[in-house]
């Protein structure tokens, strides 16, 4: 039973982070299906060519009010006593965090790339599935946002289905946990190492030409 | 004059004269009189008091607060917290009584039992708040047969009080909660503390650090396989 008069705080920012981010990821799609419509009515054409930068503008704002939202969720919600021995709040947190990365990351590829991302076949399916990852994450966490506001989701039917039970808390085992992690180090330890061979290569084909 | 005695003597019963020793069942009316209820405790450190009385098959209880917005009681959480708890929690807006019958469906969250699946199964209920606080009292089946409601059976059960002063279902109670373990049948309560049961989650001897190190592992694959997308040479290659 969140606490009256500021727990309303959350819920604003909880909704405004929703909104952004689903306004990004819906634009970031229809960015995507623009390249087999490219003719059509003039609404679709002015929708396409906002599509992209709205995208970008949308997930940053939604990453400031998803910050925001964390920090009014620990402060005017539960206690911390109640917010960390929860599991369907430490579910919510892990998914919460989840979101935060893949949005991190879609933000992070368009400032790397810039717009001529949408020119590129495999980056921009890649950039879309950052915006869907992240949107599904968010989905979880405003399913699990209404078991905690004492509501039922309407995802509930779908995860039951799917032998996802909310209530309790998700956690890999320690093993799994070593061997996502090394594996994620070893994958960026070898593309580092092939990435400093490839500019050695390049530098010296340069100086050969030269 | 047989007759006489006999009028004079149901006169009297009717009247509620000298033969009335037994105490006359609570009166749903908002107020608490001395003595109207068999049972009492009074929850000294958050000001508020449960009265009970058992009729049969029935209890009916009363609860007074010294605020002006909800109150609860609930028993028998499984946990963690009140998981689990069968929960009767009601307030009083101007001068109309609402009171429902809820589920703690999670640790930390309750739920109508009505929107559960389940009944609402307070039998009668009054209630009255005036500037000193607020009383409510409903009369239910110690045992109502519905799944999301505990049976009110012999032995002591654990059973929380809570209040906040605003007219709701959801306010945080804040400090104003107590768990207290209470025989109905047989009278007698001892505070036990803020937690009915531990409060660890159910995931192993450790289950925060596993939950952490899920959290890292998650993070550290989405962050990880973008990275190594993003710098692979072989794409930078085909693109410079």
């Amino acid at each position: 039973m969140p606490e009256g008069g500021r727990v309303a705080w959350h819920v604003i920012t909880a909704e405004l982070h929703t909104g952004m981010l689903t306004l990004a990821f819906a634009s970031a799609v229809i960015r995507l299906i623009a390249g087999w419509f490219p003719n059509g009515h003039v609404v679709w054409r002015a929708l396409v060519r906002l599509a992209g930068p709205t995208a970008l503008l949308a997930a940053i704002a939604g990453l400031l009010s998803l910050g925001a939202s964390i920090v009014t969720g620990f402060l005017y919600t539960w206690p911390a006593e109640v917010l960390l021995t929860s599991s369907v709040v430490l579910n919510k947190i892990a998914l919460t965090a989840f979101s935060l990365t893949f949005w991190v990351a879609f933000v992070a590829t368009r400032w790397i790339h810039g717009a001529g991302l949408w020119a590129r076949p495999h980056l921009r399916w890649f950039y879309v599935a950052l915006a869907t990852g992240g949107f599904v994450t968010l989905m979880l966490v405003g399913s699990t946002g209404g078991h905690l506001a004492g509501k039922r989701s309407m995802l509930d039917s779908t995860l039951h289905y799917l032998g996802i039970n909310t209530h309790l808390l998700f956690t890999l085992s320690r093993p799994a946990v070593y061997v996502v992690l090394a594996a994620v180090a070893l994958a960026l330890l070898s593309i580092l190492t092939a990435r400093a061979a490839s500019g050695r290569s390049l530098r010296r084909s340069e100086a050969e030409t030269r | 004059m047989a007759a006489l005695a006999i009028t004079a003597l149901v006169v009297l019963v009717v009247a509620g004269g000298p033969v009335a020793a037994a105490p006359a069942s609570p009166r749903l009316d908002g107020r608490i009189e001395d003595g109207e209820y068999t049972g009492h405790y009074q929850a000294q450190k958050i000001g508020m008091a449960l009265h009970w009385t058992i009729e049969g098959e029935y209890i009916t209880l009363a609860l007074r607060t010294p605020a002006q917005g909800w109150l609860a009681v609930g028993w028998d959480p499984t946990g963690p917290i009140m998981e689990g708890e069968d929960i009767l929690i009601g307030y009083i807006r101007g001068k109309e009584l609402f009171l429902q019958d809820y589920y703690a469906n999670t640790s930390v969250t309750h739920a109508n039992d009505v929107s559960l699946g389940g009944r609402d199964d307070v039998l009668e209920a009054s209630g009255s708040e005036d500037a000193t606080g607020t009383i409510i009292e409903f009369r239910r089946r110690l045992d109502t047969g519905d799944r999301f409601d505990r049976p009110l059976g012999p032995g002591a059960h654990t059973v929380q009080l809570a209040y906040a002063p605003t007219d709701d279902f959801v306010t945080y109670h804040g400090d104003k909660r107590t768990v207290v373990k209470i025989d109905f049948q047989a009278g007698g309560a001892v505070e036990t503390g803020l937690f009915a049961r531990p409060r660890a989650v159910d995931a192993g001897r450790n289950p925060f650090a596993a939950w952490l190190l899920t959290v890292i592992a998650g993070v550290s694959l989405i962050g990880g396989l973008t990275a190594a997308y993003l710098l692979w040479p072989r794409r930078e290659r085909n693109h410079a």
